[in-house]
């Protein structure tokens, strides 16, 4: 209908109103039709990224119950292995008391027995404390690091050294697990793949970011390399080490010291809700 | 018979909310409500005796309160100070040109006061739907009833701008003859859309949610 009469009519004006209006129209349809393309694009996008998102869970999570799986299997064969037998040990010296009935031979056998319950008691501690260190839980990350540091170097094997510049509040008793259990995970790494001579631990805080950084002189990892693994079917710990962090917020850096000679791993949290006093963790 | 369905299609969107949004708290809705109310009361007034005598101070009239609608409804739409900022300065602007041209309110129709309302609409719409693309994509369903009020009203502005650009070039005659040819079918495409959107509203909220079950999966000893 504004065809025909546009086109019936001589005047420029009528010319003008209908093409504007057809431009302005075919303009706003446009930009509607683009519109719908990029919000479907988007969306499109959007669940790409969720079902990624969702798969990392997963395999976070996998990840997660493997390793309380080893763990347990290996507290299971602890048990089974050593206290087991020292058990049974002790008790064929303590039935020997009903058969034998000289007196220095009964003394000797329990004697012998004491010193198998003895060595059973401690192995139950050992096992005990690598499921929670009571320097840990009683002293806090500090000691607990120091203690673990003690021990590697104690070993001859590799010097390891902390600092802790501004831990004089402590962390949250959970919050302390997970951040030694990390970087229990960490040192463990190096130790098995890093041929490293030497390992350094320093704390630093930011405002309210809490930074631990470990040094060291062996073959390391870098970002691309972690991001690799987190993704692949291999390297357990470090999804282990992923999904600790997860729960804290927190995060992990690998990277090349600037002098290209040492590897460093940075982890970094906020630490804004996790003050509490000293006494309170006792 | 496009003139009658043309003022069918006014009583839709009037309809539409009544039956469908009448217990919305979303406050854009309620306006373009109200503008719809407006806009068919303006209809009726101008098929009237006095209205065909006073056709101009009708569409001048209709113009300022028309713009004053949908800028309120971007106003509230948009939540962003910068643009509200800006919508109060241009309705201020707006105002000001009005008054100053007030003398011929009924000689003509005002030319420069229609695309200064229309232009100024157009813009609004743009920010809306731009400003809802750069702040987050799900704000800007294209199943958002907004979404499909604000298509409307660009759909409305493209339309008509050119026809107010040129309004005062016009005889008369074809004024009314292109004023029609264009506002009817104008006017019914907006009016469906808005109906659309009323409608929208409607299934979006006819079936909330549902709550999770109450069922509770942990064991007894862990409760």
């Amino acid at each position: 209908m504004i065809l025909l009469q546009a086109l019936s009519s001589d005047n420029n004006i009528s010319m003008v109103l209908f093409f504007g209006t057809i431009g302005m129209l075919a303009l706003t349809i446009g930009l509607i039709v683009f519109i719908s393309f990029h919000q479907r694009k988007v969306i499109r996008y959007q669940q790409q990224l969720q079902r990624m998102e969702q798969d990392q869970q997963k395999t976070l999570l996998n990840a997660s119950i493997r390793l309380q799986e080893e763990e347990r299997q290996r507290i299971a064969a602890d048990l089974h292995d050593d206290a087991g037998p020292l058990l049974a040990t002790a008790r064929l010296y303590l039935n020997e008391n009903f058969v034998n009935l000289d007196k220095q031979t009964q003394l000797q056998s329990i004697y012998n027995a004491k010193q198998i319950i003895d060595d059973t008691i401690q192995l139950i501690r050992n096992i005990s404390h690598s499921l929670m260190p009571p320097t840990l839980k009683n002293f806090g990350l500090e000691s607990a690091v120091n203690d673990l540091f003690q021990k590697i170097s104690g070993s001859g094997s590799m010097n390891a050294s902390s600092r802790f510049h501004d831990y004089r509040e402590r962390l949250k008793a959970e919050n302390e697990l997970i951040i030694f259990r990390v970087i229990q995970e960490l040192i463990n790494n190096i130790l098995k793949h890093s041929n490293a001579s030497f390992i350094h631990l320093t704390q630093n805080t930011s405002g309210n970011r809490f930074f631990i950084r470990l040094h060291h002189d062996g073959r390391g990892l870098t970002q691309a390399d972690f991001e690799k693994l987190g993704k692949s079917n291999v390297g357990l710990g470090l999804k282990n080490i992923q999904s600790r962090l997860k729960v804290l917020q927190g995060k992990i850096f690998f990277e090349k010291d600037m002098s290209q000679t040492y590897y460093k791993v940075t982890i970094e949290m906020n630490r804004e809700d996790d003050l509490r006093p000293a006494n309170e963790s006792n | 018979m496009i003139q009658i369905i043309s003022f069918i299609s006014s009583l839709l969107p009037i309809v539409f909310f009544i039956l469908f949004c009448l217990k919305t708290n979303e406050k854009g809705l309620w306006v373009i409500f109200f503008y719809s109310i407006f806009s068919l009361a303006s209809d009726f007034l101008l098929t009237s005796r006095w209205g065909s005598h006073n056709t101009f101070l009708l569409w001048n009239i209709y113009t300022i309160v028309e713009y004053s609608f949908l800028a309120y409804f971007f106003y509230i739409t948009i939540r962003l100070r910068s643009v509200r900022v800006l919508i109060t300065i241009i309705s201020a602007l707006f105002f000001i040109v009005f008054f100053i041209q007030l003398k011929s309110i009924n000689i003509r129709f005002n030319s420069i006061l229609s695309f200064f309302s229309q232009a100024s609409i157009l813009m609004l719409c743009l920010v809306y739907i731009f400003t809802s693309m750069n702040r987050n994509t799900e704000s800007l369903n294209i199943l958002n009833p907004l979404f499909l009020v604000v298509i409307a009203l660009l759909l409305y502005v493209a339309c008509t701008l050119f026809l107010f650009i040129i309004a005062n070039k016009l005889s008369e005659d074809e004024m009314t003859r292109y004023w029609r040819s264009i506002t009817v079918y104008n006017n019914i495409l907006t009016n469906l859309l808005f109906s659309a959107a009323f409608l929208l509203y409607r299934f979006q909220h006819k079936n909330p949610t549902p709550e999770s079950h109450s069922v509770d999966f942990t064991s007894p000893n862990d409760r």
